[in-house]
Parts: C-alpha cells; structure tokens; sequence
C-alpha cells in the first residue's frame, strides 16, 4: 500500500491515536479502551460516551478499527472493537511522525531531560 | 482504574435520563451506540462512588458530552483529517454569529411576534431576577459580621415553652458562668431620643442601649477611634456615645478626630445627659435596623429579675457546638431558678442562630414568593413554546427547502435554538431591568418588612443567576418546537407532505397548554387565600372607630418640661387649645400611637397582695396605658360599665382605673368588676387602684393580634408615666389630613419645641397588614400574569386549531353540519387538556397547602370558596378564550376554503 494512502489519514485526533494504540493490544470493549486511555496517562481528562463513539464511529468509517464478535463469555453483550492493519499502519505512521515532531522539539532544547536550554 | 461492583450504577431512572438526552443526537447513532454509552456512563457513575457530588459532577460532564458532540455527529463526519483544519474555538464562533445573524433576520421579519415573546419572557424573568435577588439578600448572604454564623441569639425559656426576652441579672450570670461563648451582649431595644451636638439644632434619633462586649461580639471594629470600654460601662461612670456612619457624616461632619466631640442625649433610658463620642462605626453595619446612636447602657442596667426587657448576642467560641453551649445554659438557668424560684419562670434557654432569629419570618413569605414566580417563569416558557410551535407549522415548508438544499437536521435545530436564544436575551435584557425597576420600588415601599432590605442589589450572582436562566429557559421553551420542526422538515423534504391532520405536535401543544392552566391554577389558589385571608383580617374589628382620627406624635423636651406637673399642666393646656380648633371634634391623648405598640405590658394583681415580685400572685398580663378622659370618646372605643376617666382623678385623689373586657372576663369571670380592687406592675407607686369602669376591646396592637386585656389610668394621675412621648389624637369633623395644618400651626404656637409627626389611624392601621399586603399583592400579580398567559394560550392554540382545520370544517359545514357542532369540534381537543391541567393544579394545590397555612388568617388551606372561584374562574375564561376563535369557524365560507386549495 502506498504510504500516501495512510499519510491521508494524518495527523490523527489524539483520542483516536489512542484508541488504536488500546486496540494494538488486542480486542476490547469501549469502557476497556477508556480506561486504558485514562491509565496510561492520568493526567487525561475524563472520556464521556458520546465522544468516545463518535470517534469510535469516525475510525470505523475511514477503516482504522472493525467491530467483531462479542465474545460470549461477556454477558452484558457489549461491542468489542479491533484495529485493522491498514489502522495499524496508520498508528505507526503517526508514531513516526509525533517522534519526528519530539525529536525537532529535543533539538531546540525544548524536551531535553524536561529542562529548558541553557 | 477499574469500577467499584458495590457502587450504584447508572439505575432505572438514570438510564431514561440518558436515553432522553440521548434524544439530541442523530438517530442512526443513537440506535447503534445508545446501550454501550449506557453501560459506559453506568461504569463512570460506578467509579464515582456514592458521594452525591462526584455522581451530580458524572451527570454534569455526561450532559455536557452529548452537547458538545451533537453538532459533530449530525455533520455526517469529523472534519476529514489531513486538511488544515481552522482552529475549533474560532469556527464555533464563527457559527454562532452566522446563526445568530440569521435569527436576528428572521425575528425582524415578525416583530410583533418578538415583541410579544420577548415581553412574555421578560416578565417571567424580571419576577424572578426581583425574587432571586431578594432571596439572595435576604436569606442567602451571610450577615456583615465578623463569622456570622458563631453568632447566636438567647432567650429564657419557660416551662411552658414560652420565650422571653433575658433579665439583666440572668444575662450577667449567663455572661459569668458559661465556657462556651468568647463573649455575651446584650442591650434594649432600639428607641427613640432627642439628640443635640454641642449648639445645633436638636432632633430625633434611634438609639440603642448596648453592653461593652458588643463590638467584639459582632466582630465590629470602629473606623474611627474606639468601642466601649468596660470602666466606661460600670454603674455611676459617665455617658460614652458610639455614633452610626451616617451620623458622623451629618451630624459631626466625619470629623476625623472625636476628642471633644459630645452629644447630649434626651429621654434615654430616662435621663437627660451629655456624652462623650468616643467612636464610629463602619457604614455597612445594622443591627435592629437603622441606628444612630450606641449608648452604654450597663451603668444604670434594670435589676429585676423577671423584667424581660434585653436581648442577647452571643458568639460561640470556635468548636464549640450549639447544642453544648445550650445545655451548659441550661444547666446555669436551672442554677439561677434554684437560687431564686420566686422571680424566676424560666428553667431553660432557647438558643437560635442570628441569622434565622434576623430573617426567620421572612422566610416562608420568600420563599413562597420564589416559587410562584418560578411558576411564572414556567408559564411563560410554556406559552413561547407553543408560539413557536404555531409558527413552526407556518414554517414547514421553509424548513422543508432548507432541508432540501442540504441543511441536515443538526443544523435546523441549531437555526431555531439560536432564535429561542436570542428571544431569551431579550427577554433577559428586558427581564433585568424590569426587575431593576421593581427592586426599586420594593426597596422604597418594602422597607419596614423586610430585614437586610438594604443588602439586597442587582449583583454578579443575580446576573450569573439571570444567564442560567436564560439558558435554561432556552431549552425549556425552544427544544421542544425546534427538535419537532427539523423532523417535520426532512421528512416533508422526502414524502413532499406536511404533517396529518392531527400531528402528535399538537396533542403535546395542547398538553403545554394544559399544563400551563395547572400552574396558574397553583398561583391563582396561592393568591386566592392570602387574598381571603387580608379580607378576614381587615373586616376583624378593630375596636374602634379610626375613620377620622388624626395622631400627633409629640416629644416634651426636658428643659422645657423639667417635672412630672409641668408636663401634665401642658397637657391640660394642650387638650383645651386643640378642642377649640374649629376642625376638631374631641381631643384626647395616649402614651402609644394606635397600632404602633409600644405599650407596656406587665403582669396584674389582686389583693391581698403579700409579695408583688411572686410570679404566683401575677392573675393576667395587661398593657399599662396613659389616657386623657376624653380618649375613648376621640377613639369611638365603647364605655360598657360604670364610668370613664374625669378630670377629678388626679394626683392625691384615690387611684382609679378603667379596663378592657377581656381583662375584666379574665380576672373576674364570674364577678362585677366595677368597683373591685387591682393593681398592675407597671404602676410604679404600687396603689391598689379601683376599676371604675369597662371598656369595649380595643386592638392597639395589630388587627391579627387578638384579644388583648389593657388597663388605663388617667395622665393626671399618673403623669410620671408622660415621658418624653405623648400621642395626640384628634377626630376631625372632616377628612383627618385637611385639619392637620390647623393643628401644627396650633402647636407650634403653643411650643415649636414638639416636632409633631403627623398620621392617622387609618394610615395606622393599613400599614400593620403592610407586610401581608406586599405579599399578597405579589402573589396576586404573579398569579394575573399567570392566568393572562393560559389565557393567550388558550386562545392561540383554539384560533390556530381553526386555522389549520379550515377545509374540514368547511366540508363539515358544506354537508350541513350545524355550527354549534362545529364550534364544539374545534374546542373539544383544546378544552380537555385545561380541564385536566385544571384539575392536575387543584390537586396539588391541595397537596402544597400547607406551605402557605402558616400565612393565612381564619381560613384554612383546603378553603372550599377559594377553589371554588378559581376553578369557576378558569373554566370561564378558558370557555371563552376557546370560544372566541372558535366562533369564527362557524363563519368559514366553505366556497371559499375549498377553493383556496
């Protein structure tokens, strides 16, 4: 797949980043995507459902995660998403590009061990 | 973090909640993702625990969500991503002024129609910015002391659970026994004095008697110079003035430094002196209403334990709780009745905090009032409502184009929430000074009734309060019609029709309207008793005659007046020169105006007396009043038994008095009282005295107060008791104000020392039910506007069933139907819905009587007349608000209707 293909769907909202790094884990349901959101960095304000599925319908619209089976061990029959390759790609590419963007940032001395130039 | 299974969850109710805010966002998504945001928001109220704040917050957020992202999921998409994407904020921003253009063309389109919206709204409004801000002033502000609410107020407290004001001799050993409190005051209450600085002019001035812990009990610093120091409040020491903020700016002329300053006091406490100013206090302080000056009054305090005369203020010390302070008084109470059980009723304290003791009985009248005009305000967002909603019908088919030519709905709802939204702002706008304006009038007019009147302003809570209101009123009123027109609108877009004959639109129009008559039907009954209830209290009798009656209020200056005799021989003179006016019918004088109080009140006895001070021997409480002979006669108030006062009860002569009935029926019920033997307290020589006469009831107090047993003595007997005060009252031979210049000119001929006030009864008496009429009145206007709007509603929602059902009725006629069928036709649907509103209301008003029984005279809350007029009254303007339009279906021409398809 050519990389421009992915490179349309940039830069990503920063909840929808991170709902496909949640699903890069593996399959879950939307409050397992939020606290694992919220976990990985405290300081993130709440997620409320509505903004959770609108991404969450964004993302499936434009093919970056699927809706798969509910497994049936979940009584409460939820919906379990799942990150698609072309979604997984589109998540590297965005890692890329944040670091390239951290990495500018480092060079100024804007990142650099937390600390300002000298 | 993972969620608390214990906590409570989302629930039954919650979940409807959410599904009707869920309601906002496109339908398609709703149906797909409703249940797992259910579950999601069930989690997150999980997580929050039990506490209700954190739950209260969730739903906060939660709601806040679904607004936020109901633009974004009716837009089809997220803005694609890649492109340069304008900043969120400014777009927004960019939007709302688009829209807000837009509505400002549409509502310029039809003025009228704003006009009237915006009115209706500002009325609602304006009702309850004037009630919020009192309430915010009145009962929600702190009170302007240092930690108000350590402040507490103490009174004794009998056996039988009455309250009493403090003796001084309990209030010292409260003040000397007790742990709990870092400091007790106590004083007088406020009364009036002659006060002069050094050489000027002398005038009238509200003093209060205070103790030396008072400024550090209120947490009170002076800003210029000092309180009251404890040698300058010791028995012999000389008198030490605190002066108000506004004294000090007119009278002394905020002198910024008090040395030498003196003021010379007349008739406080009873004594003539000169002061010391030692101290101003800030401008904001009130305590007892307005004062001028603080006198210490602890040098000459009265010594007798059961004279009830002092309040108390105390400041608990940090920590220590109400109900320890209380039982560490009750504990010194019970000790000081063991000590001495003769002169003391009380065995308890009754402790209050200030605050409540200050705006108590405000309260209820307040908080009654914010009610009703919240009612109000719910009228008239129902009535806007349904205007819309008639309009919105007017308006399918542009909603319809709209529609076409890409407008998804999420933008039509948006278009017409931002005409309900700048149909709030004006109604806000107009709101706001309309209640500005009728603060005004209230803070003029309302003064005397209502505590901290003058702490009450338009403020930055009130406006917060004025912009929450218009937002909620904004989704109240234009949700509703907005959400039900952008269906109507794509869906004419698809099938090319309007909506069927009878829409569930307008079954729910005419629900609002039913619901609008139930809440007038609330105002209506509410003010329908106070209404009965100020009818009661005006027909009770007063007891007199008070049609013609003119008072002077007089003060006898000491130096002119230095002893008891010349104050009674310029009495005498005054009663001879007023009756030869030619105005004046009778003349006669008393110690207090006519339902001003001010009497004196104390306990009665009977021979044979052994010890007076014995609570036992005490056979009635009885107001003490000084009368001419002639008093009766001004005041039309009836000689039932023997004989009234006369000129040969004087001084030297035996003592003689007159009593009420009900002082009669109380000490002798059995016996004739003329000619009995009595002797009251309040008589300082102590003489028996012998009833020589009764006389009719007579309400001195307030026509609500009852009976009151009274005993009068003649002035000429007992002309220590004519102070510095004495009340004239005259009965005019005409209309009481046109004889008042003849009588000042006559008095001030006789001394220009006596600054006269002028009243008269009538003026008296109409200004003790003050307090209820303003409630009354309030009430009674909410409830017009009320009733006026279900009326314009009525009648909209009726003319625009006619409208609408034009070529139906005019088949119907065409076939012959006969017009009254058709008038019938056309009112059904609107008139069940204001019978069952109207019963809905009668309903719960009988359910939230109780809230107002405490304020109604002789009637109770469940008052079958009242009900009865209100339901006769709204079942007839309703008949009629339906009839008139429907009247006019019977002359649609069905030539006509039918062709115009």
């Amino acid at each position: 797949m050519p990389s421009n293909e992915v490179h349309r769907f940039l830069p990503l909202h920063p909840l929808e980043f991170r709902i496909l790094l949640a699903l890069h884990e593996g399959t879950r349901h939307g409050y397992a995507i939020v606290t694992h959101v919220e976990a990985s960095e405290p300081a993130w304000s709440k997620v409320f459902p509505a903004n959770l599925y609108r991404r969450i319908r964004d993302l499936r619209a434009r093919g970056l995660i699927t809706q798969v089976e509910t497994p049936e061990a979940d009584g409460t029959r939820r919906k379990y998403f799942s990150i698609t390759p072309l979604g997984r790609r589109v998540a590297r590419e965005e890692a890329l590009r944040l670091r390239a963007l951290v990495d500018e940032a480092a060079a100024l001395g804007l990142a650099a061990g937390g600390g300002g130039g000298s | 973090m993972s969620a608390d299974r214990s906590a409570p969850g989302l629930g039954l109710k919650g979940r409807r909640l959410y599904s009707a805010a869920l309601a906002l966002l496109p339908g398609e998504f709703r149906e797909e993702f409703g249940r797992d945001m259910a579950m999601l928001l069930d989690e997150r109220l999980r997580e929050a625990g039990v506490s209700r704040r954190k739950r209260l917050w969730v739903w906060i957020l939660a709601f806040g969500d679904v607004l936020r992202q109901a633009p974004w999921l009716y837009r089809g998409r997220s803005p694609t991503p890649g492109r340069p994407r304008v900043a969120l904020a400014p777009r927004i921003f960019g939007l709302v002024v688009q829209d807000l253009h837009f509505a400002v063309r549409t509502l310029r389109r039809s003025p009228g129609f704003a006009a009237v919206a915006g009115l209706t709204l500002a009325i609602g409004i304006g009702a309850n910015t004037v009630m919020f801000s009192l309430v915010d002033g009145v009962l929600l502000r702190p009170l302007p002391y240092g930690s108000p609410e350590q402040l507490v107020w103490l009174r004794e407290l009998t056996d039988e659970g009455r309250e009493l004001w403090a003796s001084y001799p309990n209030y010292r050993d409260w003040r000397d026994r007790s742990s709990s409190f870092r400091g007790l005051a106590a004083g007088f209450h406020p009364s009036t004095a002659t006060l002069r600085v050094a050489d000027g002019e002398p005038f009238v001035g509200r003093w209060l008697g205070i103790s030396t812990d008072f400024f550090r009990v209120f947490g009170i610093t002076p800003i210029v110079g000092r309180g009251l120091l404890p040698e300058e409040n010791l028995p012999g020491s000389s008198l030490s003035v605190v002066v108000s903020h506004r004294f000090w700016v007119e009278h002394l002329g905020g002198a910024e430094t008090l040395d030498g300053v003196t003021l010379h006091v007349e008739g406080a406490m009873g004594r003539d002196e000169t002061g010391q100013v030692v101290g101003v206090l800030p401008p904001d302080f009130r305590f007892l209403g307005d004062v001028d000056v603080w006198l210490s009054h602890e040098r000459s305090p009265i010594e007798i334990r059961n004279a009830h005369n002092y309040w108390v203020v105390a400041r608990l010390r940090s920590g220590v709780s109400l109900v320890r302070a209380r039982e560490e008084l009750d504990r010194i109470q019970r000790g000081i009745r063991e000590t001495y059980p003769k002169e003391t009723s009380s065995s308890g304290v009754r402790m209050r905090p200030l605050k409540e003791e200050i705006v108590g009985a405000t309260r209820r009248p307040l908080l009654l009032l914010m009610t009703a005009s919240g009612l109000l305000l719910l009228i008239a967002c129902v009535n806007v409502a349904s205007t819309l909603l008639a309009r919105g019908v007017d308006r399918r088919r542009e909603m319809a184009v709209r529609s076409a030519i890409g407008a998804g709905r999420g933008h039509l709802i948006r278009l017409l929430m931002s005409e309900s939204l700048l149909l709030a702002t004006l109604g806000v706008a107009g709101g706001v000074l309309l209640g500005q304006g009728i603060l005004r009038l209230v803070q003029t007019y309302g003064a005397s009734m209502i505590p901290r009147l003058q702490d009450v302003r338009l403020d930055g809570a009130v406006l917060l309060f004025a912009v929450l209101a218009t937002l909620g009123t904004t989704l109240v009123f234009g949700l509703f019609p907005a959400v039900g027109l952008s269906r109507e609108g794509s869906r004419m877009t698809h099938s090319g029709r309007g909506a069927g004959r009878d829409s569930s639109q307008s079954v729910v129009w005419r629900a609002l309207i039913g619901a609008e008559v139930g809440l007038a039907v609330l105002l209506l009954i509410g003010s329908g008793l106070l209404i009965r209830s100020l009818g009661a209290i005006l027909s009770a009798e007063t007891g007199y005659d008070g049609s013609r009656i003119v008072t002077a209020s007089l003060s006898l200056s000491g130096a002119s007046y230095p002893t008891d005799e010349s104050r009674a021989v310029f009495i005498d003179r005054l009663l001879r020169e007023l009756r030869e006016l030619p105005g004046a019918e009778q003349v006669g004088i008393t110690g207090a105006t006519p339902m001003q109080g001010g009497n004196q009140t104390g306990p009665v006895l009977l021979p044979p007396i052994v010890d007076p001070e014995d609570p036992d021997e005490w056979k009635a409480m009885a107001g003490f009043r000084i009368v001419s002979e002639d008093y009766f006669d001004t005041m039309g108030i009836p000689l039932l038994q023997g004989r009234g006062l006369g000129p040969e009860d004087v001084v030297g002569a035996s003592g003689v008095a007159v009593i009420n009935t009900s002082l009669a029926q109380r000490l002798w019920p059995d016996a004739e009282p003329v000619g009995q033997r009595v002797r009251s307290l309040w008589d300082f020589r102590g003489e028996e005295l012998t009833v020589v006469g009764v006389v009719g009831e007579a309400r001195h107090w307030s026509r609500e107060a009852g009976e009151q047993p009274e005993i009068y003595m003649s002035f000429r007997q007992r002309p220590e008791h004519i102070l510095r005060g004495v009340t004239t009252t005259i009965r005019a031979s005409g209309r009481p104000q046109a004889a008042i210049p003849a009588i000042r000119a006559r008095l001030a001929a006789l001394d220009p020392g006596l600054r006269p006030i002028f009243s008269t009864v009538r003026a008296e008496v109409s200004s003790s039910t003050r307090d209820r009429r303003f409630t009354m009145s309030v009430l009674g206007g909410f409830a017009g506007a009320g009733l006026l709007l279900a009326i314009v509603g009525i009648y909209g929602v009726v003319s625009h069933a006619v409208s609408r059902r034009a070529r139906e009725i005019g088949i119907r006629l065409a076939l012959g139907a006969p017009t009254t069928s058709v008038v019938v036709l056309v009112q059904r649907g609107t008139l069940t819905w204001v019978v069952t509103g109207m019963t809905v209301g009668l309903l719960s008003a009988l359910l939230l009587g109780r809230f107002v029984e405490s304020l109604l005279y002789d009637i109770t809350a469940t008052d079958p007349t009242t009900y009865l007029l209100v339901a006769g009254t709204l079942v007839a303007t309703g008949v009629l608000a339906a009839y008139v339009p429907a009247r006019r279906s019977a002359r649609i021409d069905p030539a006509v209707t039918m062709r115009s398809e």
